[in-house]
C-alpha cells in the first residue's frame, strides 16, 4: 500500500500525508486495528522532517481516525471521523466547491467530476 | 594467521576481477543504452565526444582506489608486514566514496539533481528489523565469538594477539549495526508503477543485508579460526587445525560470493523493464545522508585499527 504526495503541490506536506492517509481509510485500505509505519520510517522515506508527518499523525489522531502509540506507531483506529458537525463538513465541502465554480465550471461539469473523484477514493481503497 | 588473510585476499582478488571483466566495466549500462547512471542520454552519446570522455571519468573513478589498493599490497609485501593485509579493506569505502563523487558529478552535470522530482509514492508497510533478521544465523555468530573468546581466555598460547579478535569482534558489531541501519533505510518511489520499484527497492535492501550477513559469517569464522589456531595447539596437530580453518573460511567466503552474485541476479531480474528510479529521489537530501551513512561507516570500521 502506497502514500502518494506530490511536492509540487501547494497544499504543506504534513497536509498530504494526512489526506493521503484519510483518503486509504475512507476507502477501506486501511481497515481498523492495521498499523501505519513509525513516523521515522515515513519521514526517512520522504526526507522530511520528523515533525512533517508526526503533525500529520497527530491530525489524524484528533479526528478519531488513528492512534498513535508508543514507538510512533499509528493505528487505525476506525474508518470514520468522530462525527463532526454537519455545518464543518458542508464547510469543507464548499471550501473544495468554491475554486471549481470560479473556475467557470457549471453544476453538471462539477457534477460529474465530484462523482469521478468519489469513485477514485473507493476504487482506490478496494486496489490497495 | 597472516597465511589465511593471504589465501582468502587472493580470492577476492580473482573474485573481484572477474566481477569487474563481467558487470563492473560497463555498469553504467545496467538500465538499457538509452541510459547512462540512470540519467536518460540522446542516441548516440555513448560514442559522441562527450560520451566517451564521461565513460573514460568512469572508468578512472573505478581504477583510482585499486591503484590504491595495489601501492598498499606491494607496502605490505615489501615490508613482509602480511599482517596487515585486513588494512586492505580500506578500499572498500574508498571505492563506495569514488564511485558516489563520479555519480555526484555526473548527475550535476547533467542537471537532473536539480530537479525537484514531482509526484512520488512511499511505501506504508513497516519495515521491521525481524524481516530482515535470521536468528538461528544471529546465535551461531555469537556463539562462534563467545566460543573464541573462552577458547583464547582460557587456552590461548603465548603467541596470542589480543587486538585481532577485539578487531574482529568490534567489526562483526558494527557490521550488526549498519546492516539494521540498511533494513531501515528506503526512499521515495515514482508514482507510477509503484508496486515494480517497490519489489526492487525491496530486493536491494535484502541484497544489502545479505552482503552484511556474508562479511558477518566470514569475519566470525576467521574469528574462530583465530582461536582455533591459538587455543588448540596442544590438543589438536597443528596441521589439522589449519586446514580446518582454512577450509571454514573458503567456505565462508564462497558462501559470501554465491550471496553476492545471486542478489545481482535477482536485482536485474526485479528491475528488468523498469527505467531508473532516480527521477523520483530528491538529490539534494539523498546525498547528505548518503554521505552521513558512509561517513558512520568508515569511522566504524576503521576506529580500532
Amino acid at each position: 500500500m502506497f502514500l502518494t504526495v506530490d511536492f509540487n503541490d501547494r497544499r504543506p506536506l504534513y497536509q498530504q500525508v494526512a489526506d493521503g492517509v484519510r483518503e486509504l481509510i475512507a476507502g477501506g485500505a486501511l481497515r481498523e486495528g492495521m498499523t501505519l509505519p513509525p513516523v521515522r520510517q515515513v519521514a526517512g522515506d520522504l526526507g522530511v522532517n520528523l515533525n512533517t508527518i508526526a503533525f500529520a499523525y497527530r491530525q489524524l489522531e484528533a479526528e478519531g481516525l488513528v492512534e498513535v502509540r508508543r514507538g510512533s506507531r499509528a493505528v487505525v483506529k476506525a474508518r470514520h471521523s468522530q462525527a463532526r458537525p454537519e455545518g464543518d463538513l458542508r464547510k469543507a465541502l464548499r471550501a473544495s466547491l468554491t475554486p471549481l465554480l470560479v473556475a467557470g465550471l457549471g453544476e453538471r461539469e462539477i457534477l460529474r467530476i465530484v462523482k469521478q473523484e468519489l469513485a477514485a477514493v473507493q476504487e482506490k481503497g478496494a486496489q490497495s | 594467521m597472516n597465511w589465511l588473510f593471504l589465501a582468502l585476499y587472493s580470492l577476492t582478488v580473482v573474485f573481484r576481477l572477474w566481477y569487474f571483466r563481467r558487470r563492473g566495466w560497463r555498469a553504467p549500462l545496467r538500465n538499457g543504452e538509452r541510459y547512462f547512471l540512470e540519467v536518460e542520454v540522446p542516441e548516440g552519446w555513448h560514442s559522441s565526444a562527450e560520451g566517451r570522455t564521461w565513460w573514460r571519468r568512469y572508468h578512472a573513478s573505478i581504477l583510482a582506489p585499486h591503484a590504491l589498493e595495489a601501492i598498499a599490497f606491494l607496502a605490505i609485501a615489501v615490508w613482509g608486514r602480511w599482517s596487515q593485509l585486513p588494512l586492505l579493506s580500506f578500499v572498500a569505502p574508498v571505492f563506495v566514496a569514488c564511485h558516489t563523487g563520479m555519480v555526484i558529478w555526473w548527475r550535476r552535470a547533467s542537471g537532473i539533481d536539480r530537479q525537484r522530482p514531482g509526484r512520488v509514492a512511499v511505501d506504508l508497510s513497516e519495515r521491521r528489523l525481524r524481516d530482515y533478521f535470521s536468528w538461528p544465523l544471529e546465535a551461531l555468530l555469537l556463539l562462534l565469538a563467545a566460543g573464541s573468546w573462552l577458547a583464547l581466555a582460557g587456552w590461548g598460547d603465548e603467541a596470542t594477539r589480543w587486538r585481532m579478535p577485539v578487531t574482529f569482534t568490534y567489526t562483526v558489531a558494527g557490521l550488526t549495526v549498519l546492516k539494521a541501519a540498511v533494513a531501515r533505510q528506503g526512499w521515495t518511489l515514482p508514482a507510477e508503477r509503484t508496486g515494480e520499484y517497490q519489489r526492487v527497492q525491496e530486493v536491494r535492501r535484502r541484497q544489502a543485508a545479505a552482503v552484511f550477513d556474508g562479511m558477518r559469517v566470514m569475519l566470525a569464522a576467521g574469528l574462530a579460526g583465530y582461536g582455533a589456531v591459538h587455543s588448540l595447539g596442544d590438543l589438536v596437530p597443528t596441521g589439522v587445525v589449519r586446514w580446518t580453518a582454512l577450509a571454514a573460511s573458503v567456505a565462508a567466503w564462497v558462501w559470501m560470493m554465491a550471496i553476492f552474485v545471486r542478489g545481482e541476479q535477482r536485482m536485474d531480474r526485479a528491475g528488468a523493464g523498469l527505467p531508473p528510479a532516480a527521477m523520483a529521489v530528491d538529490w539534494r537530501r539523498g546525498w547528505w545522508s548518503f554521505g552521513t551513512f558512509m561517513a558512520g561507516l568508515a569511522a566504524l570500521l576503521f576506529w580500532p585499527w
